[in-house]
């Protein structure tokens, strides 16, 4: 399905920038993204398992990208851009506590991961002309996103307390991914723009590899991965 | 003033500082003898721990890992040691594990011992507080005595324990204790005793190390338990009987810390734990630490046993001289001897059943028995009532009472003067007054109901003092253990413990029922 959307993006693009009345456009974004994780799983070892139990928290890091597309003139005061972006976070870090035996009273110790998505998606924005030079928008993005968990690390909770050896291995996730923005772009010139928006964006999901110690392949993985992100935009229109 | 108020804030501040942590280790490893923290590389090193299964779950393929090269498991006949790891298959099970450090090892011990089940996914190692830590310093070993004052590293590598548990009383005082001996050789310590009174470089070695030997125990943070030896725990259920039920006079009892007096301190764990690691109050009732102790006589007959081999009875009344058949001398005192009733001397026929050494007189020296003038203390060839020539309180004319504990102190018999001339190691047999209330011990016969040994040493902050941080609560004088800089300390196990504890005139000076000289006057 997230393939179909996007090679459909990609044929859609090509003949759009290909239009004598399409500006090109080439934006510049970074800012802070706030993600909301939870994992929780339990995994067999044989002769006892244990559960990962990851708490719904939040974890704030940075998302940069660049955007590649073209705006047009839809109707008097509104234009529209689609193009193609791509982003990538700075890691999200995961963390949870270990119940060996799957037994709360034996958290004895407590992990971590960490989890850095590339996505690739579609991008659309309507923009609305106001004064000529302030461009409140709406946007949505349609994509894929390649989730790496990696680096599992457990920490024991006291010095009693001994870590699993060998950890986790390193997995990355394919997922379908999404995003809806608001905010305001500001023409700074005829060709330059400067913006503020906000973005929802569903990442999805992410799961670490196996270990060899474990029976079978479950693994511990993240529901999907919600982020809210504030953005600064900047975009050179040719 | 200022030192002191400091002094006293800080412990109350570590009595009532107690956290927890919700952590629950797979395995429960508790320091039951600490490794020696500095070894010199060729010395061997002993440590010995105690092991729970804390998980609830039985367990399989238990196994010792990480142990640096050179460290090894090594059994040990004791009662409650398991050379096989498999005794902790249970939930709950428990056993002592004995680990022993090679002398060729050079490189310094840091964590572990690490214990793990289930093909090493589940691993769990003491508390920081109680991990191996020993720096390896190049060798060669001291060759001489005085180098080797406070090494014990021979003396740790032996059994403490018969491995026959002592029937002789209500439920147990445990295992009877092995004699023990100085290392024969690298280095040879055989020859560094003596029993000559004049030879001041042998008695002023045996002095230190005694002393050495009664720190390196209080630093086990033992409690006071009804034990002989250092390594045996009261079973959950002793002779059919919960153990917290044990009565205070009967064998395997132990200090129980939850109710001690004097309540205002009301510290549940012992007085200088850090309420953190295994230092707290679930591993101090329930898992056992409060359960591991000796007390005063058999802390005394311990230290001399580990120090030098020297062997004496571990029993108050016995140790301090009188009969050990039936109770006849249990009235009787150093200056009530007469001619037909004299307290013993070591004959080393049963060296076990031996007194500890000799009495002392008022001048400090030792009685004679030897047809001088001056045998007994100036009593001639007998004891002479007439005389009040021991170091004592007790006088030979003791008031009548009603009271079968009859002595009656008089504590001016023994002047401040008098302190300085005992010695490092002399041991001191306490006896109380009728109706004092205190100090009746768990001697159910005897006058004498408490033993202590006298350091030599000073409350202070010097090199040679004891710093008022050291110094142990006690409950017989709540309101006058607390240090003061200059005042006497000695060492004994009452109350919490072996512990350093101010040499007080309410509970110690001013009870004195006799002095008895071991160093120099008896050998192994």
């Amino acid at each position: 399905m997230q393939k179909r959307i996007l090679l459909a993006g990609v044929f859609l693009f090509i003949p759009i920038v290909s239009l004598a009345a399409l500006r090109p456009v080439f934006t510049l974004s970074s800012g802070f993204a706030n993600a909301n994780m939870r994992s929780s799983t339990s995994i067999n070892f044989g002769s006892f398992q244990n559960s990962y139990v990851g708490g719904s928290h939040s974890d704030t890091d940075f998302d940069s990208g660049l955007f590649l597309g073209g705006e047009a003139l839809l109707l008097q005061n509104w234009s529209g851009q689609i193009g193609l972006s791509y982003f990538q976070n700075s890691p999200f870090v995961e963390s949870g506590t270990v119940y060996q035996f799957s037994d709360p009273a034996f958290n004895n110790l407590n992990y971590q991961y960490q989890i850095i998505s590339r996505r690739i998606s579609i991008d659309a924005k309507l923009l609305y002309a106001f004064c000529q030079i302030w461009h409140p928008y709406l946007a949505v993005s349609l994509g894929e996103a390649f989730n790496k968990a990696y680096n599992y690390t457990e920490t024991p909770a006291s010095t009693a307390d001994v870590s699993l050896t060998p950890p986790f291995g390193n997995h990355t996730t394919n997922a379908f991914s999404y995003s809806l923005g608001l905010g305001i772009d500001l023409d700074i010139t005829n060709h330059w723009r400067l913006g503020l928006g906000y973005r929802f964006v569903d990442l999805g999901s992410a799961s670490l590899g196996v270990t060899p110690s474990q029976i079978g392949t479950h693994t511990i993985s993240n529901t999907p991965i919600y982020v809210n992100e504030v953005l600064l935009r900047i975009s050179f229109l040719g | 003033m200022n030192k002191y108020f400091k002094t006293l804030s800080g412990l109350m501040l570590s009595m009532i500082s107690v956290n927890s942590f919700s952590d629950t280790p797979i395995f429960l490893i508790t320091s039951n003898t600490k490794i020696t923290p500095q070894l010199v590389q060729g010395q061997s090193g002993t440590a010995i721990y105690q092991v729970i299964n804390n998980s609830n779950r039985i367990l399989n393929n238990i196994v010792l890992t990480h142990l640096p090269a050179g460290i090894t498991q090594v059994s040990n006949p004791g009662p409650d040691y398991c050379n096989n790891l498999t005794a902790l298959n249970s939930p709950g099970s428990l056993c002592l594990i004995e680990l022993h450090f090679d002398s060729y090892v050079n490189s310094s011990l840091n964590g572990g011992p690490i214990i793990c089940t289930a093909g090493n996914l589940l691993c769990s190692q003491p508390y920081q507080s109680d991990q191996l830590l020993t720096q390896v310093t190049p060798g060669p070993v001291a060759q001489t005595c005085t180098g080797n004052e406070n090494n014990f590293s021979y003396e740790l590598t032996q059994p403490f324990d018969s491995g026959t548990i002592d029937p002789g009383t209500i439920y147990s005082w445990g295992p009877a204790r092995n004699q023990l001996f100085l290392s024969p050789s690298n280095p040879n310590l055989t020859v560094c005793p003596t029993e000559d009174p004049s030879n001041s470089n042998a008695i002023n070695w045996m002095r230190s190390r005694l002393i050495a030997a009664e720190s390196f125990w209080v630093s086990q943070k033992l409690n006071y338990c009804h034990h002989h030896v250092t390594d045996f725990y009261t079973p959950i259920t002793s002779y059919g009987s919960p153990r917290s039920a044990i009565g205070t006079s009967d064998g395997g009892y132990c200090s129980n810390a939850t109710s001690l007096a004097p309540a205002n301190y009301g510290q549940q764990i012992r007085w200088n734990y850090s309420g953190t690691g295994s230092e707290t109050v679930n591993t101090w009732v329930n898992q056992n630490r409060m359960w591991y102790g000796v007390d005063c006589s058999d802390f005394t007959s311990f230290v001399y046993n580990f120090s030098f081999g020297i062997q004496f009875n571990s029993d108050t009344g016995y140790q301090a001289g009188q009969s050990n058949v039936g109770h006849a001398q249990d009235f009787l005192l150093p200056n009530t001897q007469t001619s037909g009733s004299i307290l013993g001397i070591p004959t080393y026929s049963t060296p076990a059943n031996d007194p500890a050494g000799l009495l002392l007189c008022k001048d400090g020296s030792v009685e004679t028995r030897s047809g001088s003038p001056n045998d007994y203390c100036g009593g001639g060839s007998n004891p002479n009532p007439s005389l009040n020539g021991y170091f004592s309180v007790f006088l030979n004319d003791q008031p009548p009472t009603s009271d079968s504990h009859f002595p009656v102190n008089t504590p001016s018999n023994i002047t401040p003067a008098m302190l300085n001339l005992l010695k490092p190691g002399d041991l001191l047999y306490l006896a109380f007054p009728p109706g004092s209330g205190k100090g009746d011990g768990n001697n159910p016969t005897s006058v004498v109901t408490h033993v202590i040994t006298w350091t030599g040493q000073k409350v202070g902050y010097g090199p040679d003092d004891i710093n008022p941080t050291q110094i142990a609560p006690e409950s017989i004088c709540p309101t006058n253990w607390q240090p003061q800089v200059g005042d006497w300390v000695i060492i004994d196990s009452h109350y919490q413990g072996p512990d350093y504890r101010d040499f007080t005139s309410c509970f110690y000076q001013n009870n004195i029922w006799g002095v008895r000289r071991v160093i120099g006057y008896m050998h192994s």
